[in-house]
């Protein structure tokens, strides 16, 4: 028994860091869904030791992942339900932190071809593959928005 | 702890935990409801008629959906609990709309920054995102 808390207690250490990009499993991840309408919601949940950036950066990706998996080069982005109802997109997922644990999500719709305030997918996906190899932005982008 | 004192406090557990257990909301036969899609709820309810019922909500395809009574001003609410070190937080979120057979809800829980939210929108494949306000949303009536 003292063997198995042992272990457990080594992987909560062990495992005790910001949550990776990855779909959501104990420790958080990313999850996503069709719909409603022409939408996909994507929800990234961090862990205490995710900052709220990642967990955008995490978003934004996971959202170019979704559009080139449906051959759309183009997508917009969008907080919530009620700003894609009313056509006011977003540049950047909203971002929910509940006890230091932050959350977050957008809805996007996929396109063919570009628009006003639409993200380009190959080069989203470009952009941020060091961040997701990573699990970090980089320092100029960490200096900025200090 | 002699069998009296602990069938007291089982009796005093039952009776305290009894206050917040809410009815299952179950259709009759006869009742006109139509389907709704829940997104991300954790632990709905509706109120109408002044009535408070917990929904149980059905899976499909990984999409969640519920029954809810036609024709009337329904308020949808969602409570959600966040657990951390030594410590819990709730939040609940509420809006209310009318269910008329015809609409297409959808209904969407989530959290922007330390508040927790529901919002609703009607599925309309005319218009650019497949989305559009629904003209009855107000604020929870019950």
């Amino acid at each position: 028994m003292r063997r198995i808390i042992f272990s457990l207690s080594m992987l909560f250490v062990l495992s005790g860091c910001a949550t990776q990009y990855q779909s959501r499993g104990f420790t958080g991840g990313h999850t996503d869904q069709q719909g409603p309408g022409k939408l996909y919601k994507i929800v990234f949940a961090g862990n205490g030791f995710t900052s709220d950036d990642i967990a955008q950066k995490y978003v934004l990706y996971r959202s170019a992942e979704i559009a080139q998996s449906l051959n759309k080069p183009f997508f917009i982005m969008y907080h919530s339900l009620t700003n894609a109802a009313l056509g006011q997109p977003s540049n950047a997922p909203s971002i929910g932190i509940v006890l230091n644990r932050p959350t977050a999500i957008a809805f996007i719709l996929p396109l063919d071809v570009s628009r006003a305030a639409a993200h380009d997918t190959k080069a989203t996906l470009h952009n941020l593959r060091d961040v997701i190899a990573k699990g970090q932005l980089p320092t100029s982008d960490t200096a900025e928005k200090q | 702890m002699t069998l009296i004192s602990r069938v007291a406090s089982a009796c005093a557990l039952l009776f305290l935990t009894a206050c917040g257990i809410l009815p299952t909301y179950a259709p009759t036969a006869e009742e006109k409801t139509i389907e709704i899609r829940f997104i991300s709820f954790v632990k709905p309810s509706i109120c109408f008629e002044d009535k408070t019922y917990k929904i149980n909500l059905t899976e499909n395809n990984g999409k969640y959906f519920a029954r809810i009574p036609a024709n009337k001003r329904v308020t949808f609410s969602n409570e959600q609990s966040f657990h951390g070190y030594q410590v819990i937080s709730y939040c609940t979120a509420s809006l209310s709309l009318t269910t008329e057979s015809d609409k297409k809800i959808v209904l969407n829980a989530g959290t922007y920054g330390d508040k927790c939210y529901i919002e609703a929108v009607l599925e309309d494949s005319s218009t650019p995102t497949g989305v559009k306000i629904d003209p009855s949303l107000s604020p929870p009536h019950c």
